[in-house]
């Protein structure tokens, strides 16, 4: 919403007040700034009056133009086409410096001399309103020629363009915003004095007729205008340019100009061709549902109150008698019928819908004024009108519940007055600590008592409230949430131990690319149905194609080393929603460096499951489950998390690599519940001192060590405590076989071992794995 | 004795002096040489003759402790010589990682609340609206639903736009006080310069029974919550509009960057806009059926913070995994 500070001042005094304790004091009330802009007139730019005008002897496109200024003529050669038209114009003087450091001289222009040059808006800085130069009148004041531009107030002015709230539909014109200053100013606002002053001979009885069925939402006014020819005034024109409203037709300009000042939903129709044969006006207004309001004559629809209008019928540039009508219903009632509905919507719904204003007598006196000013134009003196009986209602306010919510004592007299400045009406004992007061009409939002705290906020001001700290009872707060947020802390400051990175990727993915790739995705009746782009049509359901991805991205910025992490939320094909946490890590195992001779290796499995396993834990892996097009069938596992299946880790597959332009990578993912910390507890140390033994055993090529590792926990000996592999073998000398040599490690509670205990053990070790696993001693 | 001495003193290396001592010291040395002589000097010159050799004795002593000392210290300080690395090689060969700098920002953030006795509370990404328009006071159709472009399934669920619905679960599951803040991401349907599909959200509510509750107590912990995160800054409270709180307020911080002048970044206003928050609205209250409390709400977006706190210049690069990017955090 724009404002000027010079139409302001058509409604409220502002002495005293200048741009910048305007700027703070929009903000304080919770009018946001976006922007403030300055308008001056350069020095040396005066009034002048075009004596004559003709055409240049060398040039088709200039005229020379004997322009009075002050007592003298100066000779001016024009370019513009519309100054043949004019009579009081803009002239920069010789020496005048305009906007972008143009200074004028005098100039010869195809051979006759120019002292000085007529202006069009934009040369003086102003905004574009329209073609050619810019033709004064009155309206800016007496216009005396050679009078200095910066003597006309109306052309320096302040336009500020404020951000609205959407609940405050009442500061939808300059005159709810110059109600709000007033509040807070505590000065008086006056509805402006522009009020049409001629009026029509005859009565609008006359010629129009009204016909309801039933009772109506909405409240509509009818007048008739004369339009003669109307050309809207010179000021009309730059406040609309100031507050960027475009109009087409000089109509449409008066509309536009007395909505931006009012806030009346306006329309204008063209009389002429709504009259029946015996030159009435018939209107047929009716609701085809609760908020939608028709208004028809002989059969046709003109408009819907607050939404639309029939072009067909609007007035135009030709049409000779104008019916005006103002027009308002609740924006609750409104809003609720075009939900259901759907109808088309214009530009005024933006207003109807946030409450347009409702003293319609403003909107059509301001409309009645400028037809005047704008032509030889007359306005009927009287209405024909409809209105809704609205039952306003009083909320009740209580002192102590305003202070308690606000947070400090608020006087009895501050509420009084505040309240009054904003147009409430007081019931009630005045000197009571509670009262009633009823919302001005203009204020829908006005509901509870919460309501009225936040206006008497914003005219106190936020900055004169102490701020106060809360008292709180203890209570433990250590919710579950609370307690895995800092697991998750946890985790992930061990993973950037380890090397990696955090990212954090969309939760959306494409569904082509999911499903290609073998991963399940969301079910079609529970998919997005309005995605922002293509490529993110539907919830992931893993981390890894969107981090692969990123990996991807990085290998095009030239990083060699591409370690990254992520915990996120996937979605299944329910949509049901789990935490994991993926790992993706590729090209080079650490950075160039004099450590590595400035050649790190390629990252490798046995590196990537060490940089995992730092930050889950011990990790079991054993024959791959996991089935999607990642997986490379030969270098891959599910990975086994105190007994569970926990996810899966392997080498990204070839053709993907390839397909996404990367190298060496090694990708995980897992449940992140599966992670989390566990309680333990601890067990007996023996104090006695254990033995290392190596055992280097033949099996066949194709067997895993899981065989053997399973074939050992089967196997029951209390000295054996652990055994891990530590060495594999494989060569032609070996044939079918390869070399796996374990390394056990022995302990008894109750004493050192002795030679023939590690002995027994150990064999019984050997034979009971030539038994299930086919293994034999190398 | 000085050929001794002198034996001793002119020692090179610890190698030698070991030499030296066996020589002198020894078993087969020239000491135990003269001690055997002992027993064929006469009598009365016996003890005086003992008594020379021991002085003797321990001046060579002496003097080869000092000299072992002396070496030994000159051995070290060569070894030591030989150990020289020119450690500025090995100048920044960290392999650590980084945390995301959104992520540790909504950390930062969660911890202040924590430390103010706030619990953590967590909800759905995918929700009804119920919980994420209608509870929070936005019944269908008002205007203020045009603030937020909502993400809609097919079923007619949708992405949360907010972690307001958080707010509300927790309200429905439990009786007051409440005091939670709800870290989470949200989704909206906007993709521009400014604007990312996915963002993360931090919004805190606190709800007392009866009258407890005021503007003043959240104008307090939102400007020192504000000073904990930007330091000395200006905090500047805006009267403003959101459906579940009323009075409701912007707040703005002086800009770090132009610190209150002007620049590009604050739009040349000498403010940054940084939350949102109000005292909660009695509809709200009225959804989750609480009768008699009183309570304020906030709300921030974390990627503002980071980016400000950060200087990250570009929002959407927070969501690429872009190393170039991250490595910056270490």
């Amino acid at each position: 919403m724009i404002v000027t500070r010079r139409w302001l001042e058509d409604f409220i005094d502002l002495d005293g007040i200048d741009d910048d304790k305007l700027y703070a004091t929009f903000n304080s009330i919770g009018l946001e700034v976006d922007s403030l802009k300055r308008y001056e007139m350069p020095a040396g730019v005066v009034v002048g009056r075009i004596v004559s005008c003709e055409k240049h002897p060398d040039a088709d496109k200039l005229n020379v133009c004997q322009v009075e200024v002050g007592g003298e003529l100066s000779q001016i050669v024009c370019g513009a086409s519309n100054v043949v038209d004019a009579e009081y114009v803009a002239v920069a003087t010789v020496g005048a410096v305009l906007p972008g450091d143009f200074k004028i001289s005098p100039a010869k222009l195809r051979g006759v001399e120019s002292f000085g040059m007529i202006c069009s808006s934009t040369e003086l800085g102003l905004p574009e309103m329209g073609d050619g130069i810019m033709i004064l009148d009155d309206s800016i004041g007496e216009l005396i020629p050679g009078r200095e531009l910066k003597e006309y107030d109306q052309l320096n002015d302040t336009v500020v363009e404020l951000e609205l709230t959407a609940n405050r539909g009442d500061c939808l014109s300059v005159h709810g915003v110059a109600r709000d200053l007033g509040a807070v100013f505590d000065r008086e606002v006056k509805p402006s004095t522009k009020k049409p002053t001629r009026f029509l001979g005859r009565g609008i009885g006359r010629i129009l007729e009204l016909k309801t069925d039933g009772e109506i939402s909405a409240d509509l006014q009818y007048c008739i205008a004369d339009a003669g020819r109307l050309s809207p005034d010179f000021l009309t024109s730059l406040r609309l340019a100031f507050v960027e409203e475009k109009s087409s037709t000089a109509i449409d300009s008066i509309l536009k100009y007395a909505i931006h000042s009012t806030g009346v939903i306006l329309r204008a129709y063209d009389a002429v061709r709504l009259k029946n044969d015996d030159g009435i006006v018939e209107l047929h207004i009716s609701e085809s549902r609760k908020g939608l309001v028709d208004v028809k004559c002989g059969g046709k629809e003109l408009s819907i109150v607050g939404v639309s209008q029939n072009g067909e019928f609007s007035a135009n540039e030709y049409s000779e008698e104008l019916l005006l009508e103002a027009s308002y219903i609740e924006p609750e009632i409104l809003v609720d019928a075009v939900a259901s509905e759907s109808p088309e919507c214009d530009a005024l719904y933006y207003r109807s819908s946030r409450g347009s204003e409702p003293d319609l007598k403003l909107g059509m006196e301001c409309i009645g004024a400028l037809c005047e000013s704008a032509g030889e134009c007359e306005i009927s003196e009287d209405v024909v009108r409809i209105e809704k009986i609205r039952r306003r209602h009083a909320i009740s306010i209580e002192l102590d519940r305003l202070s308690s919510i606000i947070g400090t004592r608020i006087q009895r007299g501050t509420v009084y007055t505040i309240l009054t400045r904003l147009g409430f009406e007081i019931h009630g004992n005045s000197s009571s600590d509670k009262f009633g007061a009823v919302p001005p009409a203009w204020r829908h939002d006005m509901t509870n008592i919460h309501d009225v705290a936040e206006e008497i906020l914003r005219m106190v001001g936020i900055d004169n409230i102490e701020s106060l700290p809360t008292t709180i009872v203890e209570k433990r707060r250590l919710t579950p949430a609370t307690l895995l947020y800092r697991m998750k802390r946890d985790i992930r400051q061990r993973a950037v131990s380890a090397g990696f990175y955090e990212a954090v990727t969309y939760i959306f993915a494409s569904r082509q690319r999911l499903e290609s790739y073998g991963f399940d995705t969301v079910s079609r009746e529970k998919e997005l149905v309005n995605p922002i782009v293509e490529e993110m049509d539907t919830l992931r359901t893993t981390l890894l194609v969107n981090l692969l991805e990123a990996v991807s991205r990085n290998v095009s910025y030239g990083k060699k080393s591409i370690p990254l992490f992520e915990i996120g939320t996937v979605f299944d094909s329910l949509r049901d929603e789990k935490e994991k946490i993926a790992f993706v890590w590729s090209g080079e195992e650490r950075r160039a460096s004099v450590v590595n001779h400035g050649k790190p290796s390629m990252v490798d499995m046995p590196f990537f499951i060490e940089k995992i396993s730092s930050v889950t834990g011990d990790i079991s892996l054993t024959g791959c489950s996991e089935k999607n097009g990642l997986i490379h069938p030969y270098r891959s596992a599910d990975i086994i998390i105190s007994g569970k299946r926990a996810g899966f880790v392997t080498k990204l597959h070839p053709e993907v690599a390839e397909e996404m332009g990367i190298d060496e990578c090694y990708i995980a993912e897992m449940d992140l519940e599966a992670i989390l910390p566990k309680h333990k507890n601890a067990s007996p140390i023996s104090n006695y001192q254990g033995v290392y033994k190596d055992l280097s055993l033949l099996v066949d090529s194709d067997s895993r060590y899981e065989g053997i590792e399973e074939a050992l926990r089967r196997f029951e000996e209390p000295l054996l405590r652990r055994f891990f592999p530590v060495d594999i073998f494989e060569s032609e000398s070996l044939g079918e076989k390869k070399s796996l040599t374990v390394r056990f490690y022995l302990q008894s509670d109750e004493g050192t071992l002795s030679d023939e205990e590690i002995e027994r053990c150990m064999g019984g070790i050997l034979e009971h794995l030539e038994r299930e696993c086919g293994a034999s001693l190398r | 004795m000085e050929n001794l001495e002198r034996k001793i003193v002119d020692t090179g290396s610890l190698e030698e002096l070991e030499r030296v001592r066996i020589e002198i010291f020894g078993k087969k040395g020239a000491l135990a040489a003269e001690f055997a002589r002992l027993k064929d000097i006469p009598g009365p010159e016996k003890k005086a003759f003992a008594q020379g050799l021991n002085d003797t004795k321990a001046r060579l002593q002496k003097l080869y402790d000092e000299r072992y000392e002396s070496l030994k210290s000159e051995e070290t300080a060569r070894r030591m010589r030989e150990e020289a690395l020119d450690l500025s090689l090995y100048s920044n060969i960290s392999e650590k990682g980084a945390l995301h700098p959104v992520r540790e920002t909504m950390d930062r953030i969660v911890d202040y609340f924590v430390s103010l006795d706030f619990a953590v509370e967590s909800g759905p990404m995918v929700e009804d609206d119920f919980h994420n328009f209608e509870a929070l006071n936005l019944p269908k159709n008002h205007p203020a639903r045009d603030m937020q472009d909502t993400f809609y399934f097919g079923d007619g669920k949708l992405l949360r736009t907010h972690t307001s619905p958080v707010q509300i679960r927790t309200m429905m599951r439990e009786k007051p006080p409440i005091r939670i803040i709800a870290p989470g991401s949200v989704f909206r349907r906007d993709y521009d310069l400014t604007h990312t599909p996915m963002f993360h959200q931090v919004e805190g509510l606190v709800v007392e029974s009866g009258e407890k509750v005021s503007f003043a107590n959240l104008k307090w912990i939102l400007t020192d919550f504000l000073h904990y995160m930007f330091g000395d800054v200006d905090v500047r409270f805006r009267p403003s509009f959101f459906p579940f709180t009323e009075p409701s307020a912007e707040v703005d911080i002086s800009c770090i960057f132009c610190e209150g002048d002007g620049c590009r970044v604050c739009s040349h206003t000498g403010w940054l806009e940084v939350l949102g928050c109000g005292v909660v609205d009695p509809n709200v209250f009225e959804a989750v059926g609480y009768e008699d409390v009183s309570g304020y709400a906030f709300g921030l977006g974390v990627e503002r913070f980071a980016m400000l706190m950060h200087r990250i210049p570009d929002l959407r690069s927070l969501f690429e995994g872009d190393i170039r990017l991250l490595e910056q955090f270490r």
